[in-house]
């Protein structure tokens, strides 16, 4: 089911933990009290430096088209964590969960992403009361 | 530290001293000989390894040498001073964090100056341009992972992100004369081992690379020593005390350490420019998206800090 849906996490002390993912810009843009968790279809997945980015086009339920972007660590660092440039593919259905931008655009920083088949490409934590994506 | 050693001192000129040798060739036959003689015992006495050494006596000052082989990551998050970090536990400064050099007053207004910037909402950082780290923020506010390559003659770290590297000469050179010095991203290293210790002195680093994302700035003129070494098989410590004569009342004292990772990790490059969405535009960083509107600039995004 594609759907869009937006949460608001206190995470309190959460410390990142990964130098695997550190960006070359200040984590400011982001809200890392807030999760928004995002169900589409992938349109590109770009495995480029210094960010990679993945597009998503997601559907809200009166049919409405939003591409979503999310930002990620360096090739290199989603290889550390075993997410390959192949780990996605044009038309793959989605869940991503994600810190989004605080001005509002559509997009955030990647925490983590589901297929559908339930496969789970994990980057940053995600804290433990955001809403689990549903398969 | 190395001021009293026999290895080049901070400050001293490079090479020969400038006066014109009249020495008979016959004369200058004979002290080569002395020197090629005695160059492997004094530079193994005083810590540093001439380059041209023969290839069985070059191993055996390799094999004194300590092992820091592998990739290595830093400790403890990407603020520079851990000990003085506002506050623990970030894994890069956020808006309002800081730490605690020992500014004079004008510095330190400085420092508060960006603290408030950031706080505003404008989360610039000098390497979100794509210029480099630059030192001494590559020992603390750079992340892994690095590597270190110990050689007799020099020492070099490598980092994967932007393909950044220190080279760090222990063959016994000196820095170049103080007229002579110019501000570079790494500047001039100089070092020389003591027992596990490497001893290292650096100068000539540029003042437009703060410590770290929280800006907290320093002049050209600063003076680095480190010690590196390990104190356990996988903890390599950087002991590092710098000098700023223009914006310290006293010297900064900041101990680092990097965790040895597994040696066969991937490790590729880190390119900023390759495709980069985060211009710095009128002070702001940016994040360009697809479907931005035309001519849409990220103005500030004002950050309210965390209860301490």
């Amino acid at each position: 089911m594609r759907k869009l849906a937006s949460a608001a996490i206190g995470i309190g002390g959460l410390v990142l933990c990964a130098s695997s993912a550190v960006s070359h810009h200040s984590e400011a843009m982001f809200d890392p009290d807030k999760v928004v968790t995002v169900s589409g279809t992938v349109t590109e997945f770009q495995y480029v430096s210094p960010h990679v980015w993945l597009f998503v086009l997601a559907h809200d339920d009166k049919g409405a088209e939003t591409l979503w972007g999310f930002e990620s660590g360096s090739p290199s660092s989603l290889m550390r964590a075993g997410i390959k440039k192949t780990s996605l593919q044009l038309g793959d259905e989605v869940t991503v969960q994600a810190h989004p931008l605080r001005d509002g655009r559509p997009a955030g920083q990647w925490l983590a992403v589901t297929k559908s088949d339930g496969t789970a490409l994990a980057l940053r934590p995600v804290p433990a009361s955001a809403p689990r994506p549903a398969n | 530290m190395i001021e009293n050693s026999p290895a080049p001192k901070p400050g001293q000129p490079h090479g020969a001293n400038g006066r014109r040798s009249f020495m008979r060739p016959f004369l200058l036959g004979a002290a080569l000989l002395v020197c090629s003689t005695l160059t492997s015992s004094l530079a193994q006495q005083s810590g540093v390894t001439a380059f041209g050494l023969g290839q069985a006596e070059r191993a055996k000052v390799y094999a004194s040498l300590p092992n820091w082989s592998g990739l290595w990551t830093p400790i403890g998050g990407l603020i520079f001073d851990l000990a003085t970090a506002e506050p623990k536990g970030h894994a890069t400064p956020q808006p309002g964090d800081r730490q605690y050099p020992p500014y004079n007053a004008e510095w330190e207004a400085k420092y508060k100056a960006k603290l408030d910037r950031s706080l505003a909402g404008y989360f610039t950082d000098t390497i979100t341009g794509c210029l480099p780290h630059g030192m001494p923020r590559l020992m603390g506010g750079m992340p892994g992972p690095l590597e270190f390559v110990v050689t007799p003659e020099m020492t070099f770290i490598l980092w994967e992100y932007g393909s950044q590297h220190r080279r760090i000469y222990t063959d016994g050179r000196r820095h170049l004369p103080e007229e002579d010095r110019f501000p570079s991203w790494t500047g001039h290293s100089i070092g020389r081992w003591e027992g596990d210790t490497l001893v290292v002195d650096t100068v000539g680093m540029r003042d437009d690379t703060p410590y770290d994302r929280s800006g907290a700035p320093h002049c050209d003129q600063v003076h680095l020593i480190e010690r590196m070494r390990l104190v356990d098989k996988d903890t390599l410590e950087n002991d590092m005390t710098i000098e700023d004569p223009v914006a310290f009342t006293r010297p900064w004292h900041v101990v680092r350490r990097y965790r040895r990772i597994p040696s066969d990790t991937f490790v590729s490059d880190v390119i900023c420019l390759e495709s980069q969405r985060s211009p710095v535009i009128e002070g702001q960083t940016q994040f360009i998206l697809p479907n931005d509107p035309p001519g849409y600039i990220l103005g500030p995004v004002p950050v309210t800090p965390k209860p301490k």
